[in-house]
């Protein structure tokens, strides 16, 4: 599922801040490449998140061709994470302590397993699958409107964080209140705002 | 950046005060689609909405929280939703349907929570037209182009009709007009299903 094959869900910002040297290639190029996403296949790092190109998700450099699809601007979110269950570290943890008290004779003090488990933990967390999600991004350049290729409250953070920590600009969720208030002559927003009651269709209530 | 934030969770606490809004809005969509003929928001052109397998339904918040899933129950009894419209009588309102969505050539298929209104699953079924390229294939640039041509054309319908609830529901016609024409509705379908 996403922008360009199957079924698409967004979730729709605007921006609300400008960058102060105005929006340029140069300025979208170098803020992605500063929080690029960075391959962590070959380590025992759990998690890395950063931006890939939209169309390639393997390459993580930013020319303006690779992003600039007048007028849009497109980009991707990639998150890769690894998971070590605590049932499977302690399996294998019990299974190194049996060998080390058949090698030296005696159980490790307190300092040794914390030793071994961090060991165990790195080895198993470099031998353990990563799991990759993706985040599509939209940017309409013409109307400071950016769509975020999921939904979800856990979703909606880990974008919002990475692009505040990226760009740098104000995004306000669109959601029904928010789309009121661009849409509605003044009288009517200040009614927007006033308004606490919600409306019952039931005819026997209220 | 921090200020920045800050200004984010303001909108947050808003939404949050005014959830209910989506909520009407879906329930008032959903009874309008079933009484009237279609909306036509500004001057707009027409769009026809009908909603598909299942409604999901809810009263309250918190501990308090009562929902249901209503399944289209075909025509046969007059209404698809006898259900629905029970729920309706006992306060309930829409928080998520499958809808379809025509406006002229285009007809789109969707899931729409009322939360945030943001299109969930979202299927052109109707009115595409994609444009190849020289070599007669069409590029993954042309496509992605294409379809944020359509998704807009989708949001922007949905901001419209949204715009067209909050203008009624904002003005005095919502209390002496709107709402008792709905009441009345969902009253006759709840008697007859009773």
């Amino acid at each position: 599922m996403g922008f360009v094959k199957g079924g698409a869900t967004l979730t729709r910002y605007r921006i609300f801040e400008e960058p102060e040297a105005g929006l340029t290639d140069e300025f979208i190029s170098e803020r992605l490449t500063a929080n690029a996403f960075v391959d962590i296949e070959e380590t025992s790092e759990e998690s890395s998140q950063g931006w890939v190109q939209f169309f390639d998700h393997l390459e993580a450099t930013f020319p303006p061709e690779a992003f600039h699809f007048h007028p849009i601007v497109a980009f991707s979110l990639r998150l890769d994470e690894r998971k070590l269950p605590n049932k499977i570290l302690n399996r294998y943890m019990a299974i190194a302590e049996a060998r080390f008290i058949a090698e030296i004779g005696k159980k490790p003090n307190a300092a040794k397993k914390r030793d071994m488990k961090d060991a165990l933990r790195l080895d198993l967390l470099k031998r353990s699958l990563l799991d990759t999600q993706l985040f599509e991004v939209i940017w309409l350049l013409e109307n400071n409107e950016v769509w975020l290729g999921a939904t979800g409250e856990r979703n909606r953070s880990l974008f919002e964080e990475s692009w505040l920590r990226t760009f740098g600009l104000g995004l306000r969720l669109l959601v029904p209140v928010t789309v009121g208030l661009e849409v509605l002559e003044k009288p009517a927003r200040t009614r927007l705002m006033a308004l606490k009651e919600p409306s019952f269709f039931g005819a026997d209530d209220e | 950046m921090a200020e920045a934030r800050e200004r984010t969770i303001d909108y947050f606490e808003l939404w949050q005060e005014k959830m209910f809004l989506g909520e009407e809005f879906l329930t008032w969509l959903w009874l309008c689609s079933e009484i009237d003929s279609g909306f036509a928001a500004d001057g707009g052109p027409k769009v026809e909405i009908w909603f598909e397998n299942s409604l999901k339904l809810q009263s309250g918040q918190g501990p308090s929280k009562r929902s249901v899933t209503c399944q289209n129950a075909g025509k046969e009894n007059g209404t698809e939703w006898p259900e629905a419209f029970t729920a309706v009588m006992k306060n309930k309102k829409v928080m998520n349907g499958r809808l379809r969505i025509k406006s002229e050539e285009r007809e789109w298929s969707l899931a729409l929570p009322a939360d945030t209104l943001c299109p969930k699953s979202a299927k052109l079924m109707a009115g595409a037209e994609f444009k190849d390229d020289e070599d007669g294939k069409l590029s993954k640039v042309g496509a992605l182009l294409d379809r944020v041509v359509y998704y807009t054309e989708l949001t922007g319908t949905i901001e419209a009709l949204l715009s067209m609830f909050l203008k009624l529901r904002l003005s005095p016609e919502w209390a002496s007009e709107e709402l008792p024409r709905l009441r009345a509705w969902v009253a006759r379908w709840t008697r007859e299903e009773g």
